[in-house]
């Protein structure tokens, strides 16, 4: 199993008219994802190898339910089809978009929150059950189907422990990106709470960054709620606490948001925590055996 | 985009917020018409696109014409916390009471109002030697401040005109979401012997993802950020410099992932000296060109002794890549090439490694191998 996204999750696609989304299409669908449609106002039919409508409304109308959107808009944009697939009753939006401006994604989180709907971004670098389907940026080419549950911010840290973890034989269950932009919609523990209801997860990466607290915070909810295994690699240990912090960020972080808070917060709540990028591997191999047991 | 505090302080006052009488001036002849208009006291302020001034020597006071006339010849020009001093702010100095510190930023958990007992230069130290003097209150994105909130953190830390703070909490409020400020700091709001309140300083950046709908801003930015590493021949885009003796330039796609490689090296006792995210290089079609410029930057710089380029895409087609990044090594003219280290997976894979045998170029079955061998060539301990 998965979570969010598996071979007959179907998907409404907005922004199909960008140009990373007109390279991302083909590939969604040969990656199995059933794709029912897209919102654009800028497409004929012909021009896709699926239905396009001109409202979400119009889509819903014709294609029935849709559980996940998936949205490529371009940042001025982002905002209004977010909103619009929320309103459409979608429950889960992928946000794809690069660039967002805060202001607009504190909108987006405040609207999703209200509408009990999951807001995966923005920046997401999307959601992948391989060989399912594939909702975004992550391809089955970095990666083997599999029993661990993979949590990042940034895309390519993700397709590089992929990558190690597929030459070492370690698969996934399901990828997904919550984006590392400061204000986003689902953080870790939003993920790492459906991880832990599926069934064929039985253990996490979490793949984090220095910066913010959703390490952090991620950590006091591992400690509280999660009985699977989890590994965790923190990039920026090179990074020095408050560079380029202002005097506001300063007297707020007091200097949390460092590597070292967040390795320390991690270990506490019993995450393995690989202190170097190649120790993901052995320690994913090491937690395998436990949590099959 | 932080916004000199000169033009800062212009918004605030747009906003009602009232702030010194000041003029900002770039020449001698520019300062001699500005001081006719000022009388008594004087502050000459630096205006740099950075904080921390008052420790850095960027502020200094003047009781006359003649004392702000040497304190602007000793701003001007110089350098200021890496930024070069090309304006300054000549204000009227006012006289201070009372010290408060009023702020309003942006982080993973929302918007959040900042208000200090005691403002000033010193509140980073003072709020970590005495937290209970700074309050943090979250504020709804929409509704902003509630006035009562604000009334109450005043009456607690004893500040007089509770209703002039709350006043002022939800106009930079307004001004914030406005505007698309990440932050908006007052530092110090200042009570005056006159019995007004007076921004004294702002400090406020505004996001750069925003500015496409926030034009007023890209005009006020007069100058390019003074640039602190070598100068380049041709400007490379993205590049970043790390100014740590290092011997290993690198290019790749994702920032996290930079930054992963970064540290893994550092961890090896090598430091990677200059970083280039190749995402919006590529999807904006320029990885030839920019290939080209950036192997001829690292082959020239006399630090750097290998190159690391690490592509693990899904997005783009691979093969796509490698073809752009062959026309850029067959333009490639140094009589000092540096060896480069390919690291190349995903997307398109089997059709790239297929054209990387062709040109009998080594890719590295993955990142272990790729950090380990830009390492030993930067070392000179393997022939690539």
């Amino acid at each position: 199993m998965s979570i969010l996204l598996n071979s007959t999750t179907r998907v409404l696609l907005y922004g199909v008219e960008t140009p990373l989304a007109i390279a991302q299409c083909p590939a969604m669908l040969k990656a199995g994802t059933v794709i029912v449609g897209a919102v654009t106002s800028e497409l004929r039919h012909s021009e896709t190898p699926f239905d396009s409508f001109t409202s979400s409304a119009d889509a819903l109308r014709h294609v029935g339910h849709v559980d996940l959107a998936v949205t490529f808009s371009p940042p001025s944009k982002a905002m209004a089809t977010t909103f619009e697939a929320i309103d459409a009753g979608i429950r889960t939006v992928v946000s794809m978009t690069e660039y967002v401006p805060v202001h607009d994604a504190l909108l987006m989180r405040r609207k999703a929150r209200a509408s009990g709907a999951l807001l995966i971004g923005p920046n997401s670098t999307g959601i992948l059950t391989p060989r399912q389907a594939r909702a975004g940026y992550f391809c089955d080419d970095v990666c083997i189907p599999g029993n661990v549950g993979v949590l990042a911010k940034s895309g390519s840290v993700a397709y590089a422990a992929l990558s190690e973890m597929k030459a070492s034989g370690i698969g996934a269950s399901t990828i997904a990106s919550v984006g590392g932009d400061l204000v986003k919609g689902a953080d870790y523990r939003d993920l790492l709470a459906l991880f832990e209801r599926d069934p064929e997860t039985d253990a996490v990466l979490l793949l984090g960054e220095v910066g913010g607290d959703d390490e952090e915070q991620a950590a006091a909810f591992v400690r509280e709620h999660i009985r699977k295994p989890v590994v965790a690699f923190i990039s920026g240990k090179s990074v020095k606490p408050g560079q380029n912090a202002g005097h506001a960020g300063a007297i707020v972080t007091g200097g949390k948001g460092g590597h070292a808070g967040k390795v320390t917060a991690l270990l506490g709540a019993g995450v393995s925590v690989a202190s170097e990028f190649s120790e993901i591997v052995p320690l994913l191999k090491a937690v395998e055996p436990r949590s099959a047991a | 985009m932080l916004l000199m505090e000169n033009v800062g302080k212009r918004l605030l006052a747009q906003w009602g917020f009232n702030v010194p009488r000041g003029i900002v001036v770039e020449d001698p002849k520019e300062l001699a018409a500005a001081l006719s208009q000022f009388e008594g006291p004087m502050v000459l302020k630096a205006q740099i696109e950075a904080g921390g001034r008052g420790k850095s020597g960027g502020i200094k006071f003047a009781e006359n014409i003649e004392e702000a006339t040497s304190a602007f010849h000793a701003l001007l020009g110089t350098t200021v916390g890496s930024h070069l001093v090309r304006s300054i702010l000549v204000e009227q100095r006012l006289e201070i009471v009372q010290e408060r510190y009023l702020g309003l930023f942006v982080d993973g958990a929302g918007i959040s109002l900042l208000i200090g007992r005691d403002g000033g230069m010193d509140i980073e130290e003072t709020s970590l030697r005495d937290p209970a003097s700074v309050l943090r209150v979250p504020i709804d994105e929409v509704a902003g401040p509630i006035r009562s909130e604000v009334v109450f953190a005043c009456e607690r830390f004893g500040i007089p005109h509770v209703e002039a703070y709350a006043e002022m909490a939800v106009r930079l409020f307004q001004l914030f979401r406005k505007h698309d400020a990440l932050v908006a700091e007052i530092n110090p709001i200042a009570e005056l012997r006159d019995g007004t309140i007076a921004a004294l300083d702002a400090r406020i950046s505004i996001d750069d993802n925003a500015l496409y709908r926030q034009p007023e801003f890209k005009r006020a930015k007069s100058e390019p950020e003074t640039r602190r590493g070598p100068l380049l021949d041709h400007e490379i885009h993205g590049l970043k410099l790390l100014r740590n003796n290092g011997t290993i330039g690198y290019a790749g796609i994702g920032g996290g992932l930079g930054l992963t490689v970064i540290d893994w090296i550092a961890g090896l006792e090598e430091n990677v000296a200059a970083v280039i995210d190749l995402d919006d290089i590529i999807s904006e079609g320029r990885l030839a060109v920019d290939m080209t410029r950036l192997i001829e930057y690292f082959d020239r710089d006399p630090n750097i002794r290998t190159i690391l380029v690490n592509i693990i895409t899904c997005g783009y087609d691979l093969k796509d890549i490698c073809q752009k990044m062959f026309d850029a090594l067959d333009l490639r003219t140094s009589t000092n090439p540096k060896p480069i280290v390919f690291n190349l997976h995903g997307n398109g894979e089997k059709a790239a490694h297929a054209l990387l045998r062709v040109r009998c170029i080594h890719n590295c079955s993955d990142l272990s191998e790729a950090i380990a061998r830009s390492i030993s060539a930067a070392r000179d301990e393997l022939p690539l």
